[in-house]
C-alpha cells in the first residue's frame, strides 16, 4: 500500500506527528469517556426523577433539613397528585469515615413502601438482578446497587451494616451504570431511626428529608410543582428545574471535551499540515512523474489526502486505545472505592477514530492542493 | 509564421520528418504536426525569453526522430510541449489527429496518459514502488481492473527481459533496468507516440546500446518515437535527425546518408 510505503520513508518525521495526533486523541478518549460517564449518570438521574416531583425541606434537603411526613398529607390532598412517597436519606457508612471521593457517596435512601411506589420505582429502571425487590411492610431488609455490593462484598442473605444498624440483604440491583449501582433501598422507618440517632436533638422521629410527587396521568408536572411549591415549609423542584439544573452540571464537561478537541485539531492538524508540506516539497518530482505517466488533478488530492488521512487514522487509533487502555486501568483500580470514572460508549470510539481520520483529511487538503497545482515540467526539474 | 521552415528544404516523403506552412489538419499518415509553435518565458517584469521560436515539425506514423542541439536550444521544451506537459504561447499542435492547442486544461492528463509515453534521462521511477507497480501505474490512474493492469505490466517487463525483477525496487535495480523498466511503463498504454529525453544520458555505452536497440526494435513494429539527444550514437539509430538552435529547427539529415555519424 503506497501511502504506508511513503510514511515508512520518513519513519521519524512520521512518527513524531502520529505521536502529535494520538496525545490529541488520547485526551479526548480519557476526558470523553468521563463526560460519557457523566452523561450516564445525568440520563440516569433524569430517567429516575423526571418523571416526578422532588419536595424539599424549604432549609434545603438532603441531610440541610427535615420536614415532619405529614406534610405528605398535605400534598397528596392537591388534585392533580396521584401518591406522594416521603423518604429520609442517610450515608451507608459512619459520617465520620467518609474521605473524599470523587464519585457519589453510597446513600441509603429510607421510602414509605407504598405497592405504587415500589411499582413505580421499577417501572424507573430499579431492577432485582437477584434477590428480591422491597415490599410494603419490609423491615430491617435493604437492596443493593451493584457496586455497592461489590465493594462491602454483599450477597442475598448476608447482613449489610449501615452505620450503627444491620439490615438483611434481599435483592442486588441490576448494574445500571448510573448513580443508582451505589445507593441502596430501605423502609422509611428504618432509615428515620438512623437519623434519630444521628440527630438527638430532633423532637419527633417522623420526619423525612425529601417527598417524591406522582402526577396523575396527563397533569402537568411543571404545574403541580408551582402548586405545591405554595404549601408551607416546602421548595418543590419541577421535571424541568431538575432537568436544567442537571444539565447545566454536564456544561463544563463538554466544554472540556471542546477544548480538548480544539487542542487535537490545532496541534494535531499544524502537524500534520507541516509533514505533508514537508512531503510534498521532498517528493515534487515524483508528482511530475505522475503527471508525465497521466495523473490528474484528484488523482493527487486523492494520494494526498488519503495519505494525510492515513496518519490521522493511525495517530488516532494509538491515542485511542492507549487513553481506553488507560480507563480501564483506572477503573479497575478505583471500583473497589465504588468509583467508576469513566465509559467507554460506541459513539465515543466512532468518534475519536473519525475526528482523527478526518482531522487529518482536512489537514492534507493545502498540502494536497499545492501538490496537484504544481507545474509537473517545474516538478520534473526539481532534485 | 515561423522561421522553422528550415526544415521545408530538408523534409522529404517516406521520411519521418514531413513539413508543410499551413495550419491545416494533417493528413491520416502524420502521428504530429506542430505549426509555428513558440514558447515563451517570462523574464522579470518587462522581457521575456523565446524559447521556441517558430518551429514546424511533423512526423509521420511510425517515425523516429531524433532532435539534437546544444544545451538551451528549446529541445527538451520542444519535447514538453509536444508532450502537453507545457503549453506553447503561440501556434498549433495535432497528435494521432487531435488539435491538442483546442483541448482545456482537464483533458490534458487523459491525453498525455492515453496517446504518450514518456522516458527521461533519470529514469524517474517511483522510488517506493516496485517495478511491476511503476510500470502500471499509467493503467492504475486510467481504473484498469488490477488483475488486467498486473497481467499487461508482467508482460511487458518480460518484454524488456525483466520478468525476474518484478517486485524489485528501482534502489534494486542497475541504471539500464531502471530504464527498461521506464521503457515498459511507458509502453504500458500502447501510445500513439513515444517521447525520449536524453534516454541514454546516464547509462554506460552497453546499456545504451541495449537501451536503444530496445527502443529501435519497437520503432521496427511500428512505434512512433522522438528522442531528444546529445549523444551521435545515440542519434543514428533514428530515422532523421533534426539540430536545433536557439528555438529554431536549423538543419535535418538522414542518418544512413552520413556514414560517420552511423555507428549504430
Amino acid at each position: 500500500m503506497e501511502p504506508l510505503r511513503n510514511l515508512r520513508r520518513r519513519k521519524l518525521r512520521a512518527a513524531l506527528t502520529i505521536f502529535g495526533i494520538a496525545i490529541g486523541i488520547f485526551a479526548f478518549t480519557v476526558m470523553g469517556s468521563m463526560a460519557e460517564k457523566i452523561n450516564q449518570l445525568v440520563g440516569g438521574a433524569l430517567d429516575f426523577w423526571g418523571e416526578s416531583i422532588s419536595v424539599e425541606p424549604e432549609s434545603g434537603g438532603g441531610f440541610g433539613g427535615f420536614f415532619p411526613v405529614s406534610v405528605t398529607e398535605q400534598i397528596e390532598a392537591l388534585e392533580g397528585v396521584d401518591f406522594a412517597t416521603p423518604s429520609a436519606i442517610v450515608l451507608f457508612g459512619n459520617p465520620e469515615d467518609q474521605g473524599f471521593s470523587f464519585g457519589a457517596p453510597n446513600l441509603v435512601f429510607g421510602n414509605r413502601l407504598s405497592q405504587a411506589w415500589v411499582e413505580r420505582v421499577q417501572e424507573q429502571g430499579l431492577e432485582v438482578v437477584e434477590g428480591r425487590f422491597l415490599q410494603p411492610g419490609d423491615r430491617g431488609k435493604i437492596v443493593v446497587g451493584s457496586d455497592l455490593a461489590d465493594t462491602e462484598d454483599l450477597k442475598v442473605g448476608t447482613t449489610a451494616r449501615v452505620q450503627t444498624r444491620d439490615f438483611e440483604v434481599v435483592g442486588i440491583l441490576q448494574r445500571s451504570l448510573q448513580f443508582t449501582d451505589a445507593f441502596a433501598f430501605t423502609s422509611l422507618e428504618d432509615t428515620q431511626e438512623i437519623l434519630a440517632e444521628q440527630f438527638p436533638l430532633l423532637t419527633t422521629s417522623d420526619v423525612a428529608t425529601g417527598i417524591q410527587v406522582y402526577g396523575e396521568p396527563g397533569v402537568d408536572l411543571d404545574q403541580l410543582a408551582s402548586r405545591i411549591d405554595q404549601l408551607p415549609q416546602v421548595r418543590a423542584e419541577s421535571p424541568e428545574e431538575l432537568r436544567s439544573q442537571i444539565e447545566s452540571g454536564t456544561v463544563i464537561f463538554n466544554l472540556i471535551i471542546f477544548g480538548v478537541a480544539l487542542i487535537a485539531i490545532v496541534v494535531g492538524g499544524l502537524s500534520v499540515i507541516n509533514t505533508m508540506i514537508m512531503s510534498v516539497s521532498e517528493r515534487t518530482r515524483e508528482i511530475g512523474i505522475k503527471r508525465a505517466v497521466g495523473a490528474k488533478t484528484r488523482h493527487i488530492l486523492a494520494e494526498y489526502i488519503g495519505e494525510a488521512a492515513l496518519i490521522g487514522f493511525i495517530g488516532g487509533l494509538t491515542g485511542f486505545v492507549i487513553g481506553w487502555i488507560l480507563t480501564l486501568i483506572i477503573n479497575d483500580q478505583t471500583r473497589d472505592t465504588g468509583t467508576v470514572l469513566f465509559t467507554m460508549t460506541p459513539r465515543l470510539a466512532l468518534g475519536a477514530l473519525l475526528f482523527s481520520l478526518v482531522l487529518g483529511a482536512v489537514a492534507g487538503i493545502y498540502p494536497a492542493l499545492r501538490a496537484a497545482r504544481m507545474n509537473p515540467v517545474q516538478a520534473l526539474r526539481s532534485m | 509564421m515561423s522561421d522553422g521552415i528550415d526544415t521545408r528544404a530538408a523534409s522529404s516523403e517516406g521520411l519521418g520528418i514531413l513539413t508543410s506552412g499551413e495550419g491545416n489538419p494533417p493528413p491520416d499518415d502524420l502521428i504530429l504536426r506542430a505549426r509555428g509553435l513558440f514558447k515563451r518565458y517570462p523574464m522579470g517584469t518587462d522581457n521575456c525569453v523565446d524559447a521556441l521560436r517558430g518551429v514546424d515539425l511533423d512526423l509521420r506514423r511510425g517515425g523516429f526522430l531524433a532532435l539534437m542541439g546544444p544545451s538551451g536550444s528549446g529541445k527538451s521544451t520542444l519535447l514538453n510541449v509536444v508532450g502537453t506537459l507545457d503549453q506553447p504561447s503561440e501556434g498549433r499542435l495535432w497528435l494521432d489527429g487531435r488539435e491538442l492547442t483546442q483541448v482545456p486544461n482537464s483533458r490534458l492528463p487523459d491525453i498525455r496518459r492515453r496517446l504518450i509515453g514518456f522516458i527521461f534521462q533519470g529514469f524517474n521511477l517511483i522510488p517506493s514502488l516496485n517495478a511491476l507497480e511503476n510500470v502500471v501505474l499509467p493503467l492504475r490512474y486510467e481504473g484498469s481492473p488490477k488483475n488486467e493492469a498486473r497481467r499487461r505490466g508482467t508482460e511487458l517487463l518480460e518484454m524488456v527481459a525483466l520478468g525476474d525483477r518484478l517486485h524489485h525496487l528501482p534502489t534494486e535495480l542497475s541504471g539500464g533496468e531502471q530504464q527498461r523498466v521506464a521503457i515498459a511503463r511507458a509502453l504500458v498504454m500502447e501510445p500513439a507516440l513515444i517521447l525520449a529525453d536524453e534516454p541514454t544520458g546516464e547509462l554506460d555505452s552497453t546499456s545504451s546500446r541495449l537501451i536503444m536497440e530496445l527502443l529501435s526494435g519497437l520503432n521496427q513494429n511500428g512505434q512512433s518515437l522522438i528522442v531528444v539527444t546529445h549523444d551521435p550514437t545515440t542519434a543514428a539509430y533514428a530515422e532523421r535527425i533534426v539540430r536545433m538552435r536557439d528555438g529554431l529547427i536549423v538543419d535535418e539529415e538522414d542518418p544512413e546518408e552520413d556514414t560517420s555519424s552511423a555507428a549504430v
